[in-house]
C-alpha cells in the first residue's frame, strides 16, 4: 500500500469492561489466550503492507505501549516500515489534551504530511476482525473517492445506538451517513469504523474543524460533511467483524470462539502477537495432570491443568489445581486457582491467586448471551483467600486480598457491577 | 562470567537418532513439545551469564544455523556479548572439516584468542540438563585445575557407554576409562562437560594436531593423556543430566518432561528458545474441542484436540482429530492422526499423518521382533514414523517399525506392516 499511512484509534476512554480496564486501555485487554484486542488490527495492517502506521493512544496507555514498542511482532522494525506511537503533547500554543478522534489526527498531520500520503486509513484499535485493506484501497482510487467507508450488517444482539449507519445509493455511492443516532434508521448497514480518505481533503476538513468547529469526533465533524458535499462510497465487508462494547459481549464472543462458531479464528488467521512479554515464546507447552478433565476449552502455554476446565479459556501460565473447577470462564495470565476452588462465569485479571476451595460466581445460564450481572469479575494481583464465597456479580478491585471476614457491604470497597 | 568462554559442540550426526537426525543435526532435533536439543545448553550458558559462545557445526546445519540465528533468543544482543557459528572452513594455511572434537576446537583457537578470556568451557549440544557453569567454574578456579570434567554416577552396568573417572577425596583425577568393555575403574561418568584453563587447552590442542596417531577427541585421546600429567579434577553434577543418543532414551527423556519431580522440569529450568523462525500458527494456544481426553500429557501450541491423548507428548500444531487415540507417544510438530486412528509408542516425525482408521503401534505377539534392518536401534518397542509420510486409511503397523519420510500412502503394502518391518525411500 504505497502512499497511504494508517493511523489506528487507541486513545478513547473505555467504559463496560469494569476493573479489567482501570489500568489499561481497552485495546490493551488480553484476547482469547494470549492475544490482545490490538492484534487483530495491526496484523491486517501488516499484512495488508501498510508501511506506515500511527497509534494515537491517550487514555491509560502503558500496558498498550508495553505491547506495541517498536512493532517487531508485526514487522513493523524494518528499515522502510515503521509505527509510531502518538501520544498528546504540549507546544505549537496547545496544552491540551486530544479533544477527539479528529483532534488527534489534526495534531498528528505532519505525519501524513511528511510521509507524502495519498490517502489515510483510519481504523479503530479494539475490533475484532481478519480483513486485507488493499481490495479497499483498489476501490477507492478506482472511483475516485474522497472517503471510502468500509461496511458491514449490523452485529446480531448488539444495542443499535452503538453504530454509524450507512445508507448506500447507485453503485455503492453513500447518500447519507449518521454516527450514533438516537433514533437508528430502518436499514442494518453500519460503519465498521475503517476509513480511507484522500489525504489532502482530509486535511483540509481538519483545517476548517479546528478554525470553526467545537466538535472533534471523526465521523461527524469530518465523514457526514465529504458525505454530504462529496465523493464517499461504501466498501462492504464480507467477513466477519465485531465490535465488544462490554465484558458480557467478549464473554460471549469468547464462547462462540471456544465452539469454533466465528468465521474468525486468530489460530488459523495466524493472528501476530508480542510473544516476548512474559517470555511467552519459551514457555513450554501446556501440561494436562493424570486426573485432568477438559471440555471445549483453550489452554495456553505455560499452563498447568490438573482440575477440570469446561468451556474457558486459559491465558499462559494458569495452573488449575486438583480437584478445582474452571466453568464458563476467562482466567488471564499467571492465575493460579488452588485445591477444590470453583470458579464459574468468571472473569479474572492476570496474577490472581484463587485460594483453595473457595468459590466464586455462579454458572452462565446461556453462555452465548450473557446478561449484566451474570459474571464476576476480578481485578489483577487480587487474592481470594482459603474458603472465600464470592456471590456471582461481584467486582473485587484490582490488588485485593479478599478474607472470609471480608465485609461486602463496606462503601467503596468491593463494588457491584 | 566474561573471564569463560563457552565452545558448544554441534557437529555430530546422532546416527543412533535413525531418521530423526537423517535431515538435521542431533542438537537441532525437536524436543519436550517446544524445543531442540541445543536450547538447554543455549539457556543454561545464557543463564550462567556468560558472553561469549562458539557453536561448532559440520552435520547438517541447516536447521540448526537457522534455529541458533543470531543467538538473540538466548540474550546475545549487546555489544558486550557475542554468539558466532563456526563451521568448517578452508584458507590458505590450514582448514579442513572437522577431524574430531578436540579438532573442531583446534581450528577455532584463532575464535577464542578474540576474547580476554582465562577459561574455555567445552559443552555437547546434545544433552538435556539445567546446570549452572559458574558452579563448576568457581570448583575449578578454587583447585588452580587444568581442567575440570563433570561427572555422575550411572549403574555399573552402564559404564561401558560412558568415559568413567577415579577421583580422589579433593576430586583429583586418579584414573580414565574411555567406554570400558570390563572391569570399570569408577562408575562416575564423563559428562562431557569440561573447563579448561585456556592457555592448558591451547597447549594440548597443538600437542594433539601434531600427533598423526591421535582421532583427535577429547574422551578418546586428550582427556586420557592429561589425567596423571595435568592438574585434572572432577566435579560431580548430581541433577538431570541426560544423552539422548538413542531413541529409547530420546522417547524416555520426553515422556520426562510429564514429571517434573523426576528432575526434568521445563518450566523452573527457563529453557528458551528460538519461536521466531517458527510458522506463526504454532504460536496459538492449544484447543480443546467438545469433550476430549487428555491424561498426562503436554499438548503443544496450536494444536488441537477432538480425540484421547494418554501419557503423551505433542508438538506445535498437532491435529487430534474426533475419535483418535494417541497413547504413549512423541507426535513432533504438524502431525495429523485423523480420526478413529489409534497410536501408541509412536515417534512420529513433522508433518507425518496417521490415516483415518489407522493403527499404529498395537502389539500382535507377546514378543515383537526388533527392526529387521536396524536392530540396535529399534528393539524396545517403539515405531518410528518419518517425516511428510501419510499413511493409508484402515493401515495397521506393527512394532519396532521404521517407516522412512516422504512417503505416501501407495507406498504401503496392503497388509500393512508386521512387526519389525521397514518401509524405505531408498532405492533398493
Amino acid at each position: 500500500m504505497r502512499n497511504t499511512v494508517a493511523l489506528v484509534l487507541a486513545g478513547g476512554v473505555n467504559v463496560g469492561y469494569s476493573v479489567l480496564t482501570h489500568n489499561r486501555a481497552k485495546s490493551a485487554l488480553p484476547f482469547f489466550g494470549h492475544f490482545r484486542l490490538v492484534d487483530f488490527v495491526l496484523t491486517n495492517l501488516s499484512r495488508s503492507g501498510v508501511n506506515n502506521v500511527g497509534v494515537m493512544i491517550q487514555y491509560l496507555p502503558g500496558s498498550l505501549i508495553d505491547h506495541i514498542g517498536i512493532g517487531r511482532a508485526w514487522d513493523f522494525d524494518s528499515t522502510n516500515r515503521r509505527i509510531k506511537l502518538m501520544p498528546p503533547f504540549v507546544g505549537m500554543g496547545r496544552t491540551d489534551w486530544y479533544r477527539g478522534s479528529a483532534d488527534a489526527i489534526y495534531r498528528n498531520m505532519d505525519f501524513i504530511q511528511n510521509n507524502q500520503a495519498h490517502d489515510v486509513l483510519v481504523v479503530c484499535a479494539d475490533h475484532v476482525y481478519c480483513m486485507d485493506y488493499r481490495p479497499m484501497l483498489n476501490l477507492h482510487r478506482e472511483r475516485g473517492a474522497d472517503v471510502t467507508i468500509m461496511t458491514t450488517p449490523r452485529p446480531q444482539g448488539t444495542d443499535p445506538r452503538h453504530y454509524g449507519y450507512v445508507t448506500v445509493g447507485d453503485r455503492g455511492r453513500v447518500v447519507d451517513f449518521v454516527e450514533k443516532p438516537s433514533q437508528p434508521p430502518e436499514h442494518d448497514v453500519v460503519s465498521t469504523g475503517v476509513y480511507l480518505f484522500r489525504a489532502d481533503l482530509l486535511c483540509d476538513r481538519l483545517y476548517d474543524m479546528q478554525r470553526m468547529s467545537s466538535d472533534h469526533h471523526l465521523p461527524t465533524v469530518v465523514v457526514e460533511p465529504i458525505v454530504r458535499e462529496g465523493r464517499a462510497f461504501a466498501c462492504p465487508f464480507e467477513g466477519d467483524w465485531h465490535y465488544l462494547p462490554d465484558i458480557e459481549s467478549y464473554v460471549a464472543f469468547h464462547q462462540r470462539l471456544l465452539r469454533g462458531e466465528s468465521t474468525i479464528s486468530p489460530d488459523h488467521d495466524s493472528v501476530l502477537t508480542d510473544l516476548r512479554d512474559r517470555d511467552l515464546g519459551s514457555r513450554p507447552a501446556p501440561y494436562f495432570g493424570p486426573l485432568s478433565e477438559v471440555e471445549d476449552s483453550l489452554v495456553s502455554p505455560g499452563c498447568v491443568v490438573e482440575g477440570k476446565v469446561v468451556r474457558s479459556v486459559l491465558s499462559p501460565g494458569v495452573h488449575v489445581a486438583p480437584k478445582a473447577v474452571v466453568r464458563d470462564s476467562i482466567l488471564f495470565h499467571d492465575c493460579f486457582v488452588g485445591q477444590g476452588a470453583r470458579l464459574e462465569g468468571v472473569v479474572s485479571d492476570k496474577d490472581v491467586r484463587f485460594d483453595s476451595f473457595c468459590r466464586v460466581g455462579a454458572p452462565l445460564p446461556d453462555p452465548a448471551n450473557v446478561r449484566a450481572g451474570q459474571l464476576t469479575v476480578v481485578g489483577k494481583s487480587a487474592r481470594i483467600m482459603q474458603g472465600v464465597v464470592i456471590e456471582v456479580g461481584r467486582e473485587v478491585p484490582i490488588r485485593q486480598v479478599v478474607t472470609r471476614e471480608w465485609d461486602w457491604n463496606m462503601p467503596g470497597s468491593i463494588a457491584r457491577l | 562470567m566474561s573471564e569463560t568462554i563457552a565452545m558448544v559442540l554441534a557437529g555430530g550426526q546422532g546416527s543412533r537418532l535413525s531418521i530423526l537426525s537423517e535431515h538435521r543435526a542431533k542438537p537441532a532435533v525437536p524436543f519436550g513439545s517446544n524445543y531442540r536439543i541445543i536450547d538447554f545448553v543455549l539457556s543454561n550458558i545464557m543463564h550462567s551469564g556468560i558472553p561469549y559462545a562458539g557453536i561448532l557445526t559440520q552435520y547438517k546445519p541447516y536447521s540448526l544455523m537457522a534455529h541458533i540465528g543470531s543467538g538473540e533468543s538466548w540474550g546475545f544482543t549487546s555489544r558486550q556479548s557475542v554468539l558466532k557459528i563456526l563451521p568448517p572452513y578452508r584458507g590458505t594455511t590450514a582448514g579442513d572439516w572437522y577431524a574430531g572434537t578436540a579438532d573442531a576446537i583446534c581450528q577455532n583457537l584463532s575464535f577464542i584468542s578474540r576474547f580476554d578470556v582465562d577459561m574455555v568451557l567445552v559443552l555437547s549440544g546434545d544433552h538435556i540438563y539445567n546446570m549452572n557453569y559458574s558452579d563448576l567454574v568457581e570448583f575449578h578456579k578454587r583447585h588452580k585445575a587444568d581442567v575440570t570434567i563433570a561427572t555422575q554416577p550411572v549403574p555399573w552396568e552402564e559404564t561401558a557407554r560412558f568415559g568413567v573417572l577415579k577421583s580422589d577425596k579433593s576430586g583429583r583425577i586418579e584414573g580414565f576409562q574411555e567406554k570400558p568393555k570390563s572391569d570399570p575403574i569408577s562408575n562416575q561418568a564423563n559428562l562431557g562437560i569440561y573447563v579448561f584453563r585456556r592457555a592448558f587447552l591451547e597447549e594440548r590442542l597443538r600437542e594433539d594436531a601434531q600427533d598423526p596417531a591421535s582421532t583427535h577427541d577429547f574422551g578418546k585421546d586428550l582427556i586420557p593423556k592429561m589425567v596423571g600429567e595435568s592438574r585434572c579434577y572432577a566435579f560431580e553434577f548430581s541433577h538431570y543430566w541426560r544423552d539422548v543418543g538413542t531413541l529409547e532414551s530420546y522417547w524416555e527423556a520426553n515422556m520426562e518432561c510429564l514429571n517434573p519431580r523426576g528432575g526434568l522440569d521445563l518450566d523452573a529450568w527457563r529453557v528458551h528458545t528460538n519461536w521466531t523462525d517458527e510458522p506463526s500458527h504454532f504460536h496459538m494456544p492449544s484447543h480443546i474441542y467438545g469433550n476430549g481426553t487428555i491424561v498426562n500429557a503436554l499438548v503443544g501450541k496450536g494444536s488441537s484436540v477432538r480425540g484421547r491423548v494418554i501419557n503423551s507428548i505433542l508438538f506445535r500444531g498437532v491435529e487430534v482429530q474426533e475419535g483418535a487415540e494417541v497413547r504413549d507417544s512423541v507426535l513432533m510438530d504438524g502431525v495429523r492422526v485423523c480420526s478413529g486412528a489409534r497410536v501408541s509408542r509412536l515417534i512420529a516425525d513433522k508433518y507425518a499423518e496417521i490415516g483415518v482408521r489407522s493403527v499404529v503401534g498395537e502389539k500382535e505377539t507377546d514378543a515383537p521382533p526388533p527392526n529387521f534392518e536396524h536392530p540396535d536401534l529399534l528393539a524396545s518397542g517403539l515405531t518410528l514414523i518419518g517425516r511428510y509420510t501419510k499413511t493409508p486409511e484402515n493401515c495397521r503397523i506393527g512394532l519396532n517399525c521404521l517407516v522412512y519420510p516422504d512417503l505416501g500412502p501407495e507406498c504401503f503394502p496392503a497388509e500393512g506392516l508386521s512387526s519389525g518391518g521397514s518401509i524405505c525411500n531408498h532405492p533398493g
